[in-house]
């Protein structure tokens, strides 16, 4: 049987003009070049290519008297994009240190990913799920079922064991809770010593889905009188449906379902680097614990969580994959 | 553009006879005079995607009408000038750089249904200069263009060359012709090299992690062609090639806002595109304090007037886009349900935008009353 291919689309350029994101689109064609390396040149080729311009280019815009002419002005946005870019690769390079299966010299980035390094196998499984625009369709939910599972280990280490109590809520976990999403809910309020506040009629028929959760986590605190410590967590792969999904396990996306005695904590696991090159965030966050990139590789590297957990044939395949841009 | 080997004859020349530039201005950045064969070959491979020419010539074989232009080095021994990619694609293709090889040249080699002869059309001239003043059409203007430092360091190498003799205006204007653009563009280019060469003849300010590969040109001329920020530094304009006042302790700043990095790699600046926050920034003395005291672009571009002129932008951007929609409503005949609500939605966020701007005039008005 024929294996449905990993990537699509890698000749296209990204659409949206966050660096972070043009810088993961490199980190994606070093990886899977049969040179295992990209530069500068190869970009100038494809942007000459690619119709496909970024959609919304916020560029630094001239007075009239100093504009440069239509050729000029072209060549300094590719300066201006692969200085952006080599910034944020070099900060990377700094950020990850070890566990960042790249390296950049001399405006060349190189791939050094080591199927043994557990971090390494991280750093992909992330880099991918942060460019499901280049992955096959048909490939999508081991990506993002994959996300769930890392958020799912880190949330194990945040709220370690015995102690604290951590399940998957979503919809692809068997050992999580099960049934329809009223089901899911009830089992959860019990376990959290309190009451649901929806009433069934409240879901669409056979509704299995999380409603904007992937994992619970809790504190029994040695009773059964509520007023616990809780927190929900929401994993998602989609960086411009991200304004509204670190909100949706945010309590007041819950008050209407569940009585909950005290407001639970509000994280949201996202694959990218969602940093600017100033070191701000590159989103407006809002009442959200994010667990970014450089946060879950910062996690993993602290936690020292065993490499035998990051284990997705998807990420092996990439780190295989050799194409040739020319062939 | 300027007229070369019109008039001379295409001769052909053996590949072995043929070598690359080592004043090409495409590396200088890299190297500091002469620059070796072999990294010549490596960058070629690795930076400027020659692969892409060899999979050209290994399918079309070798145009012909585009000869190398070379100049004469010694008996029997030639300097291409013009068409060093060209000549690293013949080589590569023919298997005469083995060392520099890499998979993608590996399969290139296997898979070309044509391999270039080991003769190829050439124009002689006596001397480099004498090819140099046809790059620019090619390089800066034309199909394969080199990046702004190469392009920089070009234009001043013609400007010494070919026009020393004339007024600025007149080597502005000569240069510009040459390369079919403007004298304003190769004026700022030749401002930003100017503020380039001080910061590095000066080791960049001593600042830490700051050299030569960590400066982006095109970046610092984007900067530059604003022309507060060039004030800012001491030049007269964003075409002050001369640079007689330039300001170190300026130039420092500015060099350390845009390109110092902290120890995770980040810069005040950030990305390229907030070079319109910074020049909002310099224009303002308390908003300059401000980024002095925190090191934070956009807590210092709040005490600058930036944020009213981004207000009035985005306004104004959002005025026309609304005209927009009302003259394409007299041509659809159809809308739906959710048309109407985005419609309602825009209504209410107009209204409440209505409303927070006249609380805010009112409570301005009432202050000055009492």
């Amino acid at each position: 049987m024929t294996r449905i291919p990993l990537f699509q689309n890698l000749d296209t350029l990204p659409r949206l003009n966050h660096t972070h994101q043009w810088a993961d689109y490199i980190e994606l064609l070093a990886l899977t070049s049969v040179d295992q390396l990209y530069s500068r040149g190869y970009l100038q080729e494809t942007e000459g290519e690619n119709e496909d311009v970024a959609r919304d280019m916020e560029d630094v815009d001239f007075d009239e008297e100093n504009i440069l002419s239509t050729n000029d002005e072209g060549d300094e946005k590719l300066s201006r994009r692969w200085a952006d870019i080599k910034t944020c690769l070099h900060s990377r390079q700094l950020r990850f240190r070890d566990a960042w299966p790249f390296e950049l010299k001399d405006d060349v980035i190189y791939t050094k990913a080591n199927s043994d390094n557990g971090l390494h196998r991280l750093y992909v499984a992330l880099l991918l799920a942060s460019s499901l625009r280049y992955i096959t369709k048909k490939r999508h939910q081991a990506i993002t079922t994959s996300l769930e599972t890392i958020g799912y280990r880190v949330f194990c280490q945040l709220m370690p064991a015995p102690s604290w109590i951590v399940k998957p809520f979503g919809a692809h976990h068997a050992d999580g809770y099960q049934g329809t999403l009223f089901n899911k809910i009830t089992q959860l309020a019990i376990d959290l010593n309190t009451r649901c506040a929806a009433e069934q009629d409240d879901f669409k028929q056979g509704d299995s889905g999380d409603g904007g959760l992937d994992l619970v986590a809790y504190h029994p605190m040695g009773d059964k009188l509520g007023h616990i410590p809780i927190a929900f967590a929401q994993c998602g792969c989609s960086l411009q449906d991200l304004e509204h999904k670190q909100l949706e396990a945010h309590p007041a996306n819950w008050r209407n379902k569940i009585h909950l005695q005290h407001p639970h904590a509000n994280y949201y696991f996202s694959p990218h680097d969602l940093r600017q090159n100033s070191g701000r965030w590159d989103e407006r966050l809002g009442e959200v614990i994010m667990v970014d990139r450089t946060r879950i590789i910062y996690l993993a590297k602290n936690y020292t969580l065993p490499a035998e957990q990051v284990d997705w044939s998807h990420v092996d395949e990439a780190m295989n994959t050799r194409r040739s841009l020319y062939a | 553009m300027p007229t070369t080997g019109h008039q001379k004859e295409i001769e052909h020349l053996l590949l072995n006879q043929l070598h690359f530039d080592p004043k090409n201005p495409r590396f200088s950045r890299y190297f500091a005079n002469e620059q070796p064969e072999t990294d010549i070959i490596e960058r070629m491979i690795k930076n400027e995607n020659v692969q892409e020419l060899m999979g050209s010539i290994g399918e079309q074989g070798y145009f012909a009408g585009e000869p190398l232009l070379v100049a004469k080095d010694g008996k029997s021994r030639y300097i291409v000038v013009e068409g060093n990619r060209r000549l690293a694609a013949l080589k590569l293709l023919r298997g005469e750089l083995i060392k520099a090889e890499l998979p993608s040249i590996a399969q290139l080699r296997q898979t070309a249904k044509n391999i270039p002869a080991q003769d190829v059309p050439c124009i002689v001239f006596e001397k480099r200069n004498e090819i140099l003043r046809y790059l620019g059409y090619r390089h800066i203007t034309g199909a394969k263009r080199w990046d702004s430092l190469s392009k920089a360091r070009y234009l001043e190498e013609l400007r010494n060359t070919f026009f020393a003799d004339l007024s600025l205006t007149e080597q502005l204007k000569s240069i510009a012709q040459e390369i079919g653009s403007r004298p304003p563009y190769v004026a700022q280019m030749l401002t930003g090299l100017t503020v380039f060469e001080h910061a590095r003849q000066n080791k960049f300010y001593g600042l830490r992690r700051v050299g030569e590969d960590d400066v982006d040109f095109g970046v610092l001329t984007t900067a530059l062609a604003r022309p507060v920020i060039a004030e800012y530094i001491g030049l007269e304009n964003p075409r002050d090639i001369a640079a007689e006042h330039l300001n170190s302790d300026k130039a420092k700043q500015l060099f350390s806002w845009m390109f110092a990095e902290d120890e995770q790699g980040y810069t005040i600046l950030g990305d390229s595109r907030n070079i319109s926050k910074l020049a909002a920034v310099v224009a303002n003395p308390s908003a300059v304090t401000t980024l002095k005291e925190t090191g934070d672009l956009d807590t210092a571009f709040l005490f600058s007037d930036g944020q009213i002129a981004a207000f009035a932008k985005v306004l104004n951007v959002a005025d026309k886009k609304l005209r927009e929609v009302f003259k394409l409503t007299s041509d659809i005949s159809e809308f739906t349900d959710e048309h109407l609500q985005q419609i309602d939605n825009i209504v209410n966020l107009s209204e409440d935008i209505q409303s927070r701007i006249r609380k805010t005039i009112k409570r301005r008005k009432d202050a000055l009353d009492d």
